[in-house]
């Protein structure tokens, strides 16, 4: 029996997080509110607090990737995947959204557009977490890409996760579509 | 919401003729910022017309309240003149329970014009009522489409980002630079790489094969299947053969 200091309105909230702490397996829960604290006590989370985070997170650790910062008016992280073959993946964060992408393809390099994009948008399902689309570079070229949209909130586990799925489903995308390849 | 995605494909098609894309990206962090403002300014003035809505009501309830304590005072006046019609018609007092059956019927008429009050005041509440309910789901409908906006235009903005991001290092790395590395130019790293691995299995294979058949040859050797070490004997078994040796004379030279 302790008391509790809230504000009036959230004692719905209070009574519904007491329920669950009440369970025996309240771990989901508890990790959450971590999640929650952690992203409430640091403020919002922007490219440039991710990039120290995914430095010191696993990916780094296990060695098998190397985030550095692609410095410019907005910065990027820029993720080398070294299991797949040191793809490029370039992660940013605006507002709530934080993204993942990599490139497949060059527009140019493609025989039939028309077939190509027919046979992704019925496949493009199989890659988990990932969106493919057309992106314009400021000097013209168009490339195919691959990225995936996430909370900037979110846990890093789930921001590393992002970033290892979206790598690999990029090199499988490729290997997916390319006979559309020149 | 349907409004901005036609502003969208609008910008979409006119960029289209125009054969300038990437005008597109532009465009859309434009119209669902001007989106977000307008919801913004749309949903100030809704919670403006709440709490208008809400102030009147509380205004007419307490008329009510009023009223119904206005209502309650004639209920009173009512039953204490019927009593005193009673007693002065039990005292055969005519008179005097004439008089306050009048009363009566004068205050009666008062009640039921306060009730009516009471209805229409009633009926105003409750479509105060209707107004802020209307009001409020307009104000939490307008809340997640701002936040929908927000998502859009963040994914919008961050994907430019890393599109400028993607595009130098693109710009300041040749085109085998490992810093520029598509997906394409990884799946064919990955796979030279274990094309490298399969040669170099293979390669390790036919020297294992190699070793494996030395040894098999060695065994046919010990077996005497394979002329080797034996030979040496079969040599001098076919000189003992020869008979004994003359003076002078060896093996045929």
């Amino acid at each position: 029996m302790r008391e509790v200091w809230i504000q009036p309105q959230h004692a719905p909230v209070l009574l519904k997080v007491e329920k669950l702490l009440r369970k025996p397996n309240a771990h989901p829960l508890i990790h959450a509110l971590k999640g929650v604290s952690a992203a409430m006590s640091t403020g919002s989370v922007t490219t440039q607090t991710l990039l120290p985070d995914l430095q010191s997170g696993s990916l780094a650790a296990s060695r098998r990737y190397t985030f550095s910062l692609v410095e410019g008016l907005e910065p990027v992280i820029q993720a080398v995947a070294h299991d797949y073959g040191d793809v490029n993946v370039y992660i940013a964060v605006t507002g709530e959204i934080a993204i993942a992408q990599a490139t497949l393809f060059p527009v140019a390099r493609v025989r039939d557009t028309a077939r190509l994009n027919d046979r992704i948008l019925r496949t493009e399902k199989l890659f988990d977490l990932a969106n493919i689309s057309i992106d314009t570079h400021p000097d013209g070229l168009e490339f195919y890409v691959i990225y995936g949209a996430l909370r900037a909130a979110s846990a890093l586990s789930d921001i590393e996760f992002e970033i290892d799925t979206l790598a690999r489903n990029a090199v499988d995308a490729a290997g997916a579509y390319r006979e559309f390849v020149k | 919401m349907s409004g901005v995605l036609e502003k969208l494909w609008t910008a979409l098609r006119g960029a289209a003729n125009e054969a300038g894309e990437a005008a597109v990206d532009v465009n859309a962090t434009r119209i669902l910022d001007q989106e977000i403002r307008d919801a913004d300014a749309e949903l100030r003035d809704a919670r403006v017309a709440l709490a208008g809505m809400m102030g009147k009501q509380t205004v007419e309830r307490n008329h009510l309240t009023e009223k119904q304590a206005k209502l309650d005072e004639y209920a009173g006046y009512i039953r204490q003149t019927l009593t005193k019609q009673k007693a002065a018609e039990s005292a055969g007092q005519a008179a005097e329970a004439a008089k306050h059956s009048a009363l009566a019927q004068e205050v009666a008429a008062k009640y039921a014009e306060q009730e009516a009050l009471i209805t229409a005041s009633n009926s105003v509440v409750a479509e105060y009522g209707k107004n802020i309910d209307v009001l409020k789901q307009k104000i939490t409908a307008g809340e997640t489409a701002i936040r929908t906006l927000k998502q859009r235009a963040d994914t919008v903005k961050a994907k430019q980002h890393v599109i400028k991001a993607s595009a130098a290092v693109a710009a300041a790395s040749s085109g085998t630079d490992s810093r520029a590395r598509s997906a394409l130019d990884s799946l064919e790293r990955i796979e030279k790489r274990q094309e490298e691995a399969l040669a170099q299995m293979d390669a390790a294979n036919a020297l294992s094969a190699e070793s494996t058949g030395e040894a098999l040859e060695e065994r046919l050797r010990k077996a005497g299947v394979v002329p080797g070490a034996s030979a040496a004997s079969d040599v001098l078994a076919r000189f003992k053969n020869e008979g004994p040796p003359s003076e002078g004379s060896g093996p045929a030279t």
